[in-house]
């Protein structure tokens, strides 16, 4: 089941939630809408699920040559899984999986021993068989959130929408059931859309990612294409750490100086994530000093906060814990700075405001 | 209370002095009425007390009150839920407007909430002429005590479900949307559970005060003796004929209906208290 959306628009007042968005998920597509609070993500897809409707006239959504933009929550059939679980407090697990399938007219209503069955395949998925009989206040986040997809799943949904699935769990408990969630999603290979404002989040799940901003997309792709390729400042800011040098352009070529010299030239900004930086003790002319201000060193990777000597402008690198072995960096030295891989964006690709 | 009975010796001081004040309080202006209305109730014998249940001017009271009651009480349930409803899971314009107006009955004085009526529908009254032509009584009639009644109890069900479901939110009634579940399957199942005994409260409330109240009812009821007297009414009427046993029978009925409803009202706070215990145990 595809998910096709054209020019869609959402205004809540005065404020423009969504601006003029397209956007297709493929069939069995893993997509991440991904963006800060405030983008619109969340919006976006409480109008795929029917929970909010867009601007009249504004455009369409469209599932699999269905038109539903006026169709109501119920005759969509989609899954959905809300941030903060909303499981049933009054029922236990077993009922609360049930639930979709129980409030079936009779005609359509499977029997009882077919629910039955269901619920427990469900629970088997979710590697919450013996806790059938438990109510939602017994079980921990991360189980609550199991029983809201098995839940969510009972109905056979046409598509999965899911609203910040893990952003009310703990830090360890998120890694591993994202992780569940992308096997998950590999062995039922539904149409899933998942809303995030973790960038490693989306990275690690999604087969796509779509990149919001104030209501509109910034980027659509692969999560090696936004990171290698990130569309334009925004994109880059916000899938990863960065470093910022201001420079002139000369002749083609970005030179980062902080001396007058060249003062005609027209003046960029350019970008380099913290592990495309290379430090060296010895001094050459591309090089910029910098004087090592704090370490850290943290499994596999040293992070180090730098000091320019010129600017005072602080500059973040990381470097393997091999290389930092070898280097034997000590706080308040001073070092060479290399940048590898500088990234200039022209001024269409500049931040909106 | 445990860090006051811990503390230092002044502040134990300080919290006997103020325990006995409150139980010398409680004693002179609770206790001692409420034995008194018992004692006086009882002071002919214990015939004498249940004698004047049989008579018909204090039955004629008795079932007037339960009709007044059973009607007010399902009418005040579908008013409370449906005002609940409206202001917690909607977003509409003069919400603020309809929360005061919910206020209303408690700041008005029952004596005006009657004369509400009277000017209303009394003879001399906006529809009077039009309802005299039509034969419809409703002051110095069942009518006006219910509609009396109905006006000063009608906040207590919406007063006490608008917070309860304020804190509980849409997003189970969402949830249970997106499964397919229709209106009236969403209210059975995810919202009325979640509502049960703040709803019962706040009918419990509401049978107390229709039962009990006095002001309103007597501006429209008029009096007449074994038609429109309901059982505060009778009763200041045989106090005003010096029948004080009979008075203080009936106002022991009033009573015993007062402490019932302390004990249900309790009983539910304590089981609400676990569940929100419990609700606070899952965070």
């Amino acid at each position: 089941m595809s998910i096709q959306i054209t020019n869609l628009t959402k205004t809540f007042g005065s404020f423009t939630a969504l601006k003029n968005i397209s956007l297709t998920v493929g069939t069995g597509e893993l997509l991440a809408l991904l963006g800060p609070s405030g983008c619109g993500k969340t919006t976006l897809l409480r109008i795929i699920a029917g929970l909010e409707t867009p601007d009249p006239g504004s455009g369409a959504v469209i599932f699999h040559e269905e038109d539903v933009t006026n169709s109501g929550v119920r005759q969509r059939q989609v899954g959905f899984v809300f941030q903060h679980y909303s499981l049933f407090r009054h029922m236990n697990i077993f009922d609360n999986i049930a639930f979709g399938l129980n409030v079936r007219p009779r005609k359509s209503r499977p029997s009882k021993e077919e629910i039955s069955q269901r619920v427990h395949a469900l629970l088997k998925l979710v590697q919450l068989e013996r806790h059938a009989a438990l109510y939602p206040r017994q079980l921990s986040g991360g189980q609550r959130q199991r029983v809201a997809l098995a839940r969510s799943l009972a109905v056979e949904p046409r598509i999965l929408l899911l609203d910040e699935p893990f952003g009310a769990l703990d830090a360890k408990v998120r890694k591993d059931l994202r992780r569940w969630l992308r096997r998950l999603h590999e062995e039922i290979s539904i149409t899933s859309v998942f809303v995030t404002h973790d960038q490693d989040e989306a990275m690690e799940v999604a087969d796509r990612i779509v990149v919001m901003n104030h209501g509109e997309i910034e980027q659509i792709g692969t999560p090696q294409e936004v990171y290698d390729h990130p569309a334009n400042e925004f994109v880059y800011h916000f899938i990863g750490d960065v470093n910022l040098f201001h420079g002139r352009l000369e002749e083609g070529k970005v030179r980062i100086e902080s001396s007058e010299a060249g003062k005609e030239k027209p003046e960029v900004v350019a970008y380099v994530r913290p592990h495309e930086i290379e430090l060296s003790r010895t001094a050459h002319p591309e090089a910029i000093a910098a004087r090592v201000q704090h370490l850290s060193i943290a499994g596999p990777v040293a992070r180090i906060q730098l000091v320019r000597l010129d600017t005072n402008q602080s500059v973040e690198a990381e470097i393997t814990r091999q290389l930092y072995d070898e280097l034997q960096l000590r706080t308040g030295e001073t070092v060479y700075v290399n940048l590898r891989n500088l990234r200039v964006f022209r001024p269409e690709e500049r931040t909106r405001p | 209370m445990k860090t006051m009975t811990t503390a230092s010796n002044e502040q134990g001081w300080t919290a006997r002095l103020l325990i006995a004040a409150a139980v010398l309080f409680l004693l002179v202006f609770l206790l001692l009425p409420l034995t008194a209305v018992f004692v006086e109730a009882f002071r002919k014998g214990v015939g004498a007390y249940f004698k004047s249940f049989t008579d018909p001017y204090a039955r004629s009271a008795i079932k007037l009150t339960l009709i007044v009651t059973a009607t007010v009480i399902p009418l005040n349930l579908l008013f409370g839920i449906t005002a609940s409803w409206a202001i917690t899971k909607f977003e509409f314009r003069g919400k603020g407007l309809l929360l005061t107006l919910i206020d209303l009955p408690f700041a008005v004085s029952p004596i005006v909430a009657g004369l509400i009526f009277v000017l209303l529908f009394g003879s001399r009254g906006w529809f009077g002429p039009w309802l005299k032509a039509h034969d419809v009584q409703i002051i110095f009639a069942l009518p006006g005590i219910i509609l009396a009644t109905l006006f000063v109890t009608f906040p207590f069900v919406a007063r006490e479900l608008i917070p309860l479901m304020q804190s509980q939110g849409t997003e189970e009634e969402q949830a249970a949307l997106v499964l397919g579940a229709g209106g009236w399957q969403i209210f059975r199942k995810v919202t009325l559970p979640n509502i049960k005994w703040g709803l019962l409260y706040g009918l419990i409330l509401c049978n107390a005060r229709a039962i009990g109240e006095f002001g309103a009812v007597s501006v429209v009821s008029g009096h007449i003796r074994g038609q429109t007297n309901t059982i505060p009414l009778h009763i200041e009427i045989l106090y005003n004929e010096y029948n004080f046993a009979a008075a203080f029978a009936m106002a022991s009925l009033l009573t015993l209906l007062a402490v019932a409803t302390l004990a249900i009202r309790s009983f539910i706070e304590w089981k609400t208290r676990r569940e929100q215990a419990a609700a606070l145990g899952e965070i």
